[in-house]
């Protein structure tokens, strides 16, 4: 009874992380499941080329953001060249534009009479009509300059935080600084690297606006479909399943490769590398391949979409817009608050007894490796049973039928936000939780306080920081979704980026600009907060 | 009824999954008596503070602070315990002001400004009260964290090695001042260190632990003059150390024979503090030495010597107050006194 009283709080982060869990487990449950004729006949006939073209795009994506993130990453935190101050920063700006906006504006960019073509005829002289974007190499180019700021971010942290000491025991080694960057710099940051790269293929594969719109058949629009189009819950489910295993697949195989190297830094020096000063044709060489992506990642798209805004102003139905502003922007608020109090909650309980409450949140956070689609169909099922209990009863104990109260409102969709998104809350409550010592606790204990005050007294005002950030990549993350939103928005409910996808379909780009310019200015928000950390 | 400042623990004992442990532990501190544990580290020293705070739960024994009992037939949580607790590394909260860390556990009464005001005074800081921990010294800090866990005035006071981050010119310093405060308010004291120096000079009494164990235990010059094991022997103070065999009850040292009460033929290790060495010219005692080697340690020199023939060098720690003359004379006198012979098991 004493140890239950004491571990109340690692108990309940439990509980809290079995709520999350218990969707995605249901999933598992499709595996023994032998499906109708819908199943065998997407097995037949659509399932190779999900595969295959999931596939494609996974694999390019990872390769092209992999080299353009570390290379991008290598020049600017080893070489002095002109502008390098803003492009450090500039480069992650990519992660404002979601890949679906980046598809609509280099689909017209590049279509007939489209302002690149146009250019690119002017200058070379060499007279082209369009360039086919909507492809596969469409989408691995969106892939790629949206999302290669992922290993930016994550090599460039690994480079800087390497010691400086290991550059020099290769010089005097006689190694030149190329092969230092392929012999010493990449090895050490292999795990800053893989995570990056880990994380742009879950995002390729959660992709749903990118290959819908570009017409791609992948597993994610596969789901969508099986649900939407053929309202077949097992296909998606199984669907899913294939989804979830390919990424845990992919996980165990880098963490299996990986084996018992070790990358951490044992060096006592914490001396970092030292700059390399550029001439000034190398340095403005430099800057040239550092503009590139966010040329292309960022200031084509948005000049774009501010042009199209501005065009488009006088057809914008100002109501409509202000309500599809209102229903967005309360769903992304409610669900990174239900996010962040959660994430809090399960952080804290861990804190007071990592042994019991560690591996429940450990699970819990894989949710953000599970593409928004699986997670609806997560959700669907245990609230689809539910439902049915709660109608079964109302119909047996005071004879009304009250259909379904849970699946299509709004509570299916923020549980699926939760499932989706708890990882990142979680992750930036822990990185603040983690700097507060544990001495904190037992000071405020031994001083007669109890765990909820020490939470709110201590914990939630020295970390506000970081909850704050997690509230902020929650709301934007949100805002951003599509295909859970989709598939559980209830009756009547839009959002900027379903709005924006709606138009994007029907070819009404100018239409789909404003929203998108909404959610873009929003998203630059908490980037504009990452940058400041990086110029520091 | 009076509450009674002091602590008990009876038979205690505590298990880590790593095998560590701390078996069947008793200890009663009094009002007013500074207790130091002293050993090195994974001894246990820190577990048992965790025990007595209650962070961890023994799976036996009783812990009994003031008048209550809280573990063993009642069980009572940590911030209901009464106990207050300095940390190495100090914890002072960082959003709060030197005032509202103190007054942290205070309830926000009439009183609650001048409680803060009397304990600023007691640990010396009156003006420190609308300071943050940044602006503070190591010292300071650590002030300021005494009056917090004084605040509650708790009926026993855990010093978690709370002088270890602090640096060594100000260190004796402030933990004079600190066990001074803790002496006048009559809170019985339980702190932990690695630095015989440290226990020695702020302990009323030592405990020293190896392996989960008291091995040793008394005030400090009990156990510089009469240490009951080699370790404590050799922890306490500075030490030469031999190892000999014993035979007929004697051992036969380049010093002369010592005797051992067993007659069984075993080793020995014989540990020979500074003191047993002086500088004599005229006794008929005094050995005669050739000096191999000494290097000069400050308060001790180490000198390598050789003294019979065919005999191996051996080392002793002298006094340097002495090294001119034994240099020059090079003639010593053993005072057995200052030898202590213990079995090796």
């Amino acid at each position: 009874m004493t140890s239950f009283i004491k571990n109340s709080w690692a108990y309940f982060s439990v509980i809290l992380s079995l709520i999350v869990i218990i969707p995605i487990l249901t999933i598992f449950l499709f595996l023994f499941n032998t499906g109708d004729d819908t199943w065998l006949h997407l097995k037949n006939t659509v399932l190779t080329t999900y595969a295959l073209n999931s596939l494609i795009l996974l694999i390019f994506s990872a390769l092209g953001t992999l080299i353009l993130g570390v290379i991008t990453a290598w020049l600017v935190t080893m070489y002095i060249f002109p502008m390098k101050k803003y492009i450090e920063w500039l480069l992650v700006l990519p992660l404002a534009i979601p890949s679906y906006a980046l598809a609509y504006v280099y689909s017209d960019l590049l279509s007939y009479g489209g302002y690149l073509i146009l250019i690119f005829s002017y200058i070379t002289n060499y007279e082209i009509n369009s360039i086919n974007f909507y492809s596969i190499y469409g989408a691995i180019f969106v892939f790629i300059f949206s999302l290669y700021p992922y290993v930016y971010l994550l090599a460039r942290q690994a480079f800087i935080s390497q010691s400086g000491t290991y550059i020099e025991v290769a010089k005097v080694s006689g190694l030149n600084l190329l092969s230092i960057f392929y012999k010493v710099a990449i090895p050490l940051a292999r795990p800053a690297l893989v995570g990056g790269v880990i994380l742009v293929v879950m995002e390729t594969l959660a992709d749903y606006g990118v290959a819908d719109y570009l017409g791609i058949e992948t597993f994610t629009k596969g789901i969508y479909k099986a649900w939407f189009n053929l309202g077949d819950i097992v296909s998606a489910g199984k669907l899913s399943i294939i989804l979830l295993i390919t990424i845990s697949i992919i996980i165990s195989l880098e963490k299996a490769l990986r084996g018992k190297a070790e990358f951490t830094n044992n060096t006592r020096s914490s001396r970092g590398y030292k700059y390399f000063c550029l001439n000034r044709y190398l340095g403005f060489t430099v800057l040239i391949i550092c503009s590139i992506p966010v040329c292309i990642g960022f200031f084509i798209p948005i000049t774009t979409i501010i042009i199209w805004s501005i065009k488009s102003i006088n057809n914008i139905d100002l109501y409509n817009f202000i309500q599809l502003f209102i229903s967005s922007f309360s769903l992304a608020l409610l669900a990174s608050f239900i996010c962040i109090l959660f994430a809090i909650l399960i952080i804290y309980g861990v804190r007071t007894n990592s042994k019991i409450a560690a591996p429940f949140a450990r699970i819990a956070s894989l949710g953000y490796s599970i593409p928004g689609a699986v997670a609806a169909v997560a959700v669907l099922i245990p609230l689809a049973w539910i439902d049915n209990i709660i109608s079964n009863l109302a119909l047996l104990y005071f004879n009304i039928s009250i259909g379904l109260l849970l699946t299509g409102s709004w509570f299916a969709l923020l549980f699926a936000y939760l499932v989706r998104f708890l990882a990142l809350s979680m992750h930036s409550v822990e990185n603040s939780f983690i700097k507060i010592p544990i001495s904190f606790d037992y000071v405020a204990k031994v001083l007669g306080k109890s765990n909820s005050s020490i939470l709110t007294n201590i914990h939630a005002r020295i970390g506000l920081g970081g909850i704050s950030l997690g509230l902020l990549i929650v709301f934007v993350d949100v805002l951003k979704e599509l295909p859970a939103t989709m598939i559980l928005r209830p009756f009547g409910l839009s959002t900027l980026a379903i709005k924006a996808h709606e138009f994007a379909i029907d070819e009404r780009l100018g239409d789909a600009a404003v929203p998108l310019l909404a959610i873009v200015v929003v998203c630059l928000l908490p980037l504009f907060i990452l940058a400041r950390g990086i110029r520091h | 009824m009076k509450i009674k400042k002091n602590l008990k623990i009876i038979g205690l004992s505590h298990k880590y999954k790593n095998g560590r442990s701390i078996k069947n532990f008793n200890l009663e501190v009094s009002s007013n008596e500074i207790v130091c544990l002293l050993g090195p580290s994974g001894s246990g020293k820190t577990t048992l503070l965790r025990l007595i705070a209650g962070f961890e739960d023994p799976y036996e024994g009783n812990i009994k602070v003031g008048n209550h009992i809280v573990y063993g037939s009642k069980y009572v949580p940590t911030e209901k315990r009464s106990i207050g607790m300095l940390f190495q590394d100090i914890a002072l909260f960082p959003h709060l002001s030197v005032k509202n860390n103190i007054g942290f556990s205070l309830p926000k009464d009439n009183n609650y400004n001048a409680t803060i005001n009397k304990l600023l005074k007691k640990v010396g800081l009156k003006d420190f009260s609308d300071r943050y921990s940044s602006s503070l010294s190591g010292g300071e800090q650590q002030r300021v964290a005494l009056a917090r866990a004084l605040a509650n005035n708790p009926d026993v006071m855990l010093l978690d090695e709370p002088f270890g981050s602090l640096d060594s010119s100000s260190k004796f310093d402030i933990a004079i001042d600190i066990i001074q405060i803790l002496k006048n308010t009559k809170t019985p004291t339980i702190m932990v260190t690695h630095d015989p120096q440290e226990a020695m000079r702020l302990a009323d009494r030592i405990i020293i632990m190896l392996d989960g164990s008291i091995i040793d235990e008394g005030s400090p010059k009990e156990l510089y003059f009469n240490s009951k094991h080699s370790f404590s022997a050799k922890l306490i103070g500075p030490t030469s150390r031999y190892i000999f065999t014993s035979k007929n009850r004697l051992l036969s040292t380049p010093f002369g024979k010592i005797s051992v009460t067993s007659k069984v033929i075993a080793k020995y290790e014989l540990i020979v503090r500074p003191e047993a060495f002086t500088f004599t010219k005229t006794s008929k005692n005094a050995i005669s030495i050739n000096i191999i080697n000494y290097k000069y340690l400050g308060l001790l020199t180490e000198i390598e010597i050789s003294i019979l023939k065919n005999e191996k060098n051996i080392k002793i720690l002298i006094f340097s107050n002495i090294l001119d003359k034994v240099l020059l004379y090079k003639k010593l006198l053993f005072n057995k006194d200052w030898a202590f012979v213990f079995p090796i098991k």
